[in-house]
């Protein structure tokens, strides 16, 4: 726990609820994609993927290097469970239509799924 | 009439008003526009009524690189031309297509989309196509609907399907039937003669490789080769004009241009995507098929600096054992004059998979895609289709090889360009951006994509040749003028998508035809008969 009172799992399971967990669980290998986001959230109980993303693009966004402001920019205000998870979909598909996206290890993500899988790798 | 340049020996003297030379898609065309009226018409044919593989050899050329181009296997030399093995797919150009793009170095036709959509709907008829409707109506008309795009970004695009038409067999009969037309088979056009000011063509040179010749007198020439062979031919005839007859200005043969795609990303989508499945074909409002594409709107091309394109979207991935897939790998490498590696495990998977080989095969010749067997693993597979920038390095010209007539075969050199590159990344970057916003998946991209230069990857091409005879007002800019009468010669035209100034997105053979059927009522008015 960080402290922030941010536990890294929190963190995963709200990737795992985004559509990003799909991808990320399977991109290692040529596994079937997971309809339902607990599956997702199952399969990134190992968050060595997340945590590989959040440091590429912690290495391009030093600045940013910071929990305060990665938990202001996701997590904070967006209330619990599904009403939280519902709020992070919102932000990253806002990210997408405003073009916010950054191409990491290939992937194009959210400005705000980019941020999630920094707080993994710092938490 | 249709008849053979023969017998072996002879020579002929042949007089008449209209010499249409090439009986493809554009010659049949025009020719018909001709049948039952005063007017003489010979179509000059190079191949026969059915394929033959002498024919097809004088097809063969050298190619320059930097990418790798078969001129033999890439079009079809018999009568109906390369409608004879074409796929069916047709589009028209868009407005933006025609327009000059600034953001483009030569683009722009002298002509705008008000100049050819009068013949569309007459084009539509020549395929087989229902109704001029390239809407999204029929896609949701069937109880589907389209993907709701962010029109600053992309658009959904519709391609309607021909059966596809083969001109040969479907038109044969009646022009054969035709009094004034006469079709004149193995008869291979070997150089266009003119006046001593290279003002007008006098004559046709035809020979065929048995030693059989002829020459042709006509009031008026339609070159309808091709986009190789349009350009070959000028250069071939050099009798009065030695860089080649309306090539003044050195523009005959220079802005070759295809169609390339290649595969850019995976998508991992989000639950179900049997939506993509209607993409692939769906039912048109009058009845005929249609496949739907996605590609950048005209905003996204003119803010971000576009060529057109249009991306599919296929499941799975092509299983790699297939017979198939073996008997292209094997294919490619034996082409190249190279031993396969592992070719013996391919040679034992086509034959452990010989109806996948053998349907691939006939499908091959039949001009049809081959539905190669896939692989499930759950992504969808983005393949954009991209049009090419015109780039005048991309060309034809005579090569050191002679052919079975002693001609020089031509050599082409192609490419493709930082434009095509940053065109295919940004279509998948839009792809990407809507996917997630729309919350349809995630995108990965393609190793290649990821550098802004770099090697190709495998870049498959759509067998279109376009751009070798362009379009212009301007005769330092083109070959042909805006009517397609080759500039500084008052008796010829040239049919056929080396026309071409630029090639939108779209398959070229609807538009050949819209540019035919106009170019047919000029040429009515000119040898009324």
């Amino acid at each position: 726990m960080s402290q922030l009172g941010l536990h890294r799992r929190d963190v995963l399971l709200a990737l795992g609820a985004l559509a990003l967990g799909g991808a990320l669980a399977s991109g290692g290998g040529a596994s079937t994609v997971a309809a339902s986001g607990a599956e997702l959230a199952a399969r990134l109980r190992d968050p060595s993927a997340a945590r590989a993303l959040g440091i590429r693009y912690l290495r391009r966004h030093p600045e940013e290097r910071d929990l305060a402001f990665l938990h202001a920019a996701t997590l904070a205000g967006d209330g619990e469970g599904a009403r939280g998870v519902e709020r992070l979909r919102a932000r990253c598909r806002d990210d997408f239509r405003r073009g916010d996206t950054l191409l990491i290890d290939r992937w194009v993500l959210a400005r705000t799924e980019c941020r999630l899988c920094a707080l993994v790798a710092l938490s | 009439m249709i008849e053979s340049l023969r017998p072996p020996g002879s020579h002929e003297a042949i007089e008449t008003d209209l010499c249409i030379i090439g009986a493809g898609a554009a010659g049949i065309a025009l020719a018909r526009e001709f049948a039952g009226r005063g007017t003489r018409v010979l179509v000059v044919e190079g191949g026969g009524l059915q394929a033959d593989a002498a024919s097809q050899r004088l097809y063969r050329g050298e190619s320059a690189g930097p990418l790798a181009y078969d001129l033999a296997s890439t079009r079809m030399r018999f009568f109906g031309g390369s409608t004879n093995c074409w796929a069916g797919y047709c589009a028209p150009l868009s407005s933006l297509d025609l327009a000059p793009r600034p953001w483009i170095p030569h683009s722009g036709w002298p002509i705008g989309i008000d100049v050819l959509a009068p013949h569309y709907p007459r084009a539509q008829q020549l395929l087989d196509l229902g109704a001029f409707d390239y809407t999204t109506a029929g896609f949701e008309g069937e109880g589907g609907s389209m993907l709701r795009f962010d029109p600053a970004k992309l658009v959904n695009r519709i391609w309607q399907r021909s059966p596809p038409s083969r001109f040969g067999p479907k038109f044969r009969a009646e022009l054969a039937a035709a009094k004034n037309v006469r079709i004149l088979l193995d008869a291979n056009a070997v150089e266009l003669l003119s006046d001593r000011d290279a003002r007008r063509v006098t004559g046709l040179r035809l020979a065929a490789p048995d030693g059989a010749r002829a020459l042709v007198r006509a009031r008026g020439f339609v070159l309808a080769t091709g986009g190789i062979e349009n350009a070959r031919l000028l250069l071939l005839s050099r009798s009065t004009e030695p860089r080649g007859l309306g090539n003044r200005h050195d523009l005959v043969g220079r802005f070759f241009m295809e169609h390339p795609l290649m595969l850019a990303a995976t998508i991992v989508p989000n639950g179900d995507a049997g939506w993509i499945q209607k993409y692939a074909d769906f039912t048109l409002p009058g009845g005929g098929r249609g496949t739907a594409g996605i590609g950048p709107s005209d905003e996204a091309q003119r803010r971000d600096g576009l060529l057109d394109a249009i991306a599919t979207l296929s499941a799975g991935q092509p299983d790699p054992n297939s017979g198939s897939r073996a008997l292209e790998r094997l294919w490619d490498a034996l082409s190249q004059g190279e031993v396969p590696e592992e070719w013996s495990d391919d040679v034992l998977r086509v034959l452990a998979d010989l109806d996948d080989a053998a349907a691939a095969v006939y499908h091959h010749v039949q001009g049809e895609p081959h539905p190669a067997p896939m692989l499930d693993d759950g992504r969808l597979r983005l393949v954009v289709h991209v049009e090419q920038a015109p780039d005048p390095e991309n060309r034809i010209t005579l090569g050191e090889e002679r052919d079975e007539l002693g001609l020089p075969r031509a050599r082409l050199r192609w490419g493709l360009g930082a434009l095509e590159r940053s065109t295919v990344e940004r279509v998948t970057r839009l792809v990407a951006e809507e996917f997630g916003r729309l919350s349809l998946g995630r995108l990965r991209y393609e190793g290649w994509l990821e550098s802004p230069s770099g090697p190709w990857p495998s870049v498959s091409i759509k067998c279109h040749h376009i751009g070798t005879t362009r379009m212009s007002d301007d005769p330092r800019r083109g070959v042909v003028d805006r009517d397609c009468r080759v500039h500084g010669i008052e008796n010829l035209w040239i049919a056929g998508s080396s026309v071409f100034p630029t090639s939108g997105f779209a398959n070229p053979t609807l538009t050949i035809l819209a540019l035919t059927l106009r170019l047919a009522g000029e040429l009515r008015e000119r040898f009324p008969g």
